[in-house]
């Protein structure tokens, strides 16, 4: 019942937002001259409302994949950002925008793929050691975001001064102005994510207990995780060629989640989607307009709110975030 | 043939990076029946259930539960036969207890709920290691399991955490009629709580026997290597086996 409410109350407040972020910018707008006049028109539904649309899909894959690494990896700390598979993803995409010839097909193809080859390789390292654990996963995972961010920095250098600052903005993770097609593909991906993650919500959350005791009680480890690492790879790696990488969504939103409905995944995955629906639209919403007609990505609010909210999050729980 | 047999192993042999963890285990257990498995550590207790609930592949010979091959169940079949109770886990979540129970299917085994009943609100974080196993066995009594694998169900308990899961097996037992094989060092609680104990070392079962058997004592003395006495019993069971 706590849950339905809350659901309707963030429904309600995502559709707020929303309409908040397609009639301000830099102009604001009113309803009348949304539908009256043609330049507005032409401005709201042409170019505001697949950027909110996508922000709003962005958000919610971002939360909900989150919450499904958690689960896989018992740690409140997982993410694809965290874990280093979204700074993969960028350099794939960045191997493609400065090495490659720049086709947006092939960005998102080796940005995908990037991240598929990240999660292989920090998986496969961190096996390799005798006493693989979560922590060292971690710290793995954290390393290799750093190895990625240092490559990403020497080819930043070998470019010229327009490819940096297009590389730069790119990379603080900025809801980019996007097209109807881009909005459905987000669209499609996010809501495809989050559906199949829903359907699996039982074996998740006996996830939370180990791969042996999840196998006991009917649960195949090894093909759920892989089915989440392709399922969350494509969506990861075509969301970071799109708009860099926005971090922290994926861990401020599952974990404060849970400290409002608990660790039911049938709860967890839908809230979280919203939340993170609703945290991204905002923040591009804020970075439309604090500084017009300049615009503030999207990605250094989640940052400069990421860590605080988490820390917050975690001194205010009274027990483990899972 | 094997329909009425809850359990038929038959010649199981687990292989994995060219050890031997079991050799050529072969045994049955009956609806309501109870078997107790020792032997010193590394003898292959552990990897035993572990096969017997599909987590190991067998490299050789086979596991049937109810008559049908374990390997070809689906795991939600299979699970619905034989519940895993492991000595911890790998992650405790803050599930509560109910919840945790809800999880495991508790339509399918109401029973389980009056196991843990007075505990049903409190957090899995919160209770004590007797409580946490007492927990985990109602968990595999509510998901149907016919069939409870225990792993060391009593180890690192104080006395009263071993009374407590004690108490717990005897009622799955007389009031629900489910079997269980339990894996234990603790001699004197299989001697109490099984219809037969068998004893492992190296991979292999080397004894199998009722706990009244007069030959316990000497086979559990070359198992583990050191000397076994059998105190005298009373009218609660045997005599407790006791190392000396």
């Amino acid at each position: 019942m706590r849950s339905k409410l809350l659901a309707l109350l963030l429904m309600g407040l995502l559709g707020a937002v929303a309409c908040a972020a397609t009639l301000c910018g830099a102009r604001q707008y009113s309803f009348s001259e949304a539908i009256g006049n043609p330049e507005a028109s032409q401005v709201i539904f042409q170019l505001r409302l697949p950027r909110v649309l996508f922000g709003l899909f962005l958000g919610g894959a971002l939360a909900v994949i989150g919450a499904a690494y958690q689960a896989i990896f018992r740690n409140a700390l997982a993410s694809p950002f965290s874990l280093g598979v979204s700074s993969g993803a960028a350099l794939g995409a960045s191997l493609a925008i400065f090495i490659g010839p720049g086709w947006p097909v092939g960005v998102s193809a080796s940005a995908i793929v990037a991240a598929g080859v990240s999660i292989v390789l920090i998986l496969g390292l961190n096996q390799t050691r005798a006493a693989a654990s979560q922590e060292s996963l971690l710290l793995i995972g954290v390393v290799f975001s750093l190895f990625c961010s240092s490559v990403l920095t020497l080819i930043q250098y070998l470019s010229d001064y327009s490819q940096i600052f297009r590389a730069t903005r790119w990379m603080l993770g900025a809801v980019p102005p996007a097209s109807w097609s881009a909005a459905v593909v987000a669209g499609l991906l996010a809501v495809g994510s989050a559906g199949w993650l829903w359907r699996s919500h039982h074996k998740l959350d006996l996830m939370l207990f180990g791969d042996d005791f999840a196998s006991a009680r009917g649960v195949d480890p090894e093909g759920l995780s892989r089915s989440v690492f392709v399922v969350t790879s494509v969506a990861v790696g075509w969301f970071v060629a799109q708009c860099g990488v926005i971090g922290f969504v994926g861990i401020i939103v599952p974990a404060a989640v849970r400290l409002m409905v608990g660790l039911h995944h049938r709860r967890v995955v839908p809230l979280s989607f919203l939340v993170g629906a609703l945290l991204v639209v905002s923040c591009d919403l804020m970075g439309r307009v604090v500084t017009p007609p300049f615009e503030v990505p999207a990605g250094v609010f989640t940052a400069v709110l990421g860590g605080p909210v988490f820390v917050a999050l975690l001194l205010r729980s009274r027990h483990e975030l899972l | 043939m094997t329909a009425d047999l809850l359990l038929q192993v038959s010649s199981l042999s687990v292989r994995q990076k060219g050890a031997h963890l079991l050799r050529e285990i072969s045994l049955t257990l009956g609806a309501g029946k109870c078997l107790a498995v020792v032997g010193p550590n590394g003898a292959g207790k552990t990897t035993l259930l572990r096969a017997v609930a599909g987590l190991i592949p067998p490299s050789s010979g086979s596991v049937r539960l109810l008559g049908n091959e374990a390997a070809s169940l689906k795991p939600e079949r299979r699970a619905r036969v034989v519940g895993l109770v492991p000595q911890r886990l790998a992650h405790v979540p803050p599930f509560t207890v109910r919840e945790f129970l809800e999880l495991s299917g508790l339509e399918r085994g109401e029973g389980s709920l009056s196991l843990v009943r007075h505990l049903e609100r409190r957090l899995l974080t919160e209770i004590s290691g007797g409580e946490l196993q007492r927990v985990l066995i109602a968990g595999a009594v509510a998901q149907g399991a016919a069939l409870l694998l225990l792993d060391e169900p009593t180890a690192s308990l104080d006395p009263v955490g071993r009374k407590e899961v004690e108490g717990v097996l005897r009622a799955c037992r007389e009031s629900m009629g489910l079997s269980y094989i339990m894996v234990t060092h603790d001699v004197a609680l299989a001697a109490r709580a099984a219809d037969s104990i068998t004893i492992m070392r190296d991979g292999a079962l080397v004894w199998t026997g009722n706990p009244q058997d007069s030959s316990l004592v000497s086979q559990l003395s070359d198992a583990y290597g050191c000397e076994f006495v059998q105190l005298a019993g009373d009218t609660r069971g045997p005599g407790l086996v006791v190392p000396v």
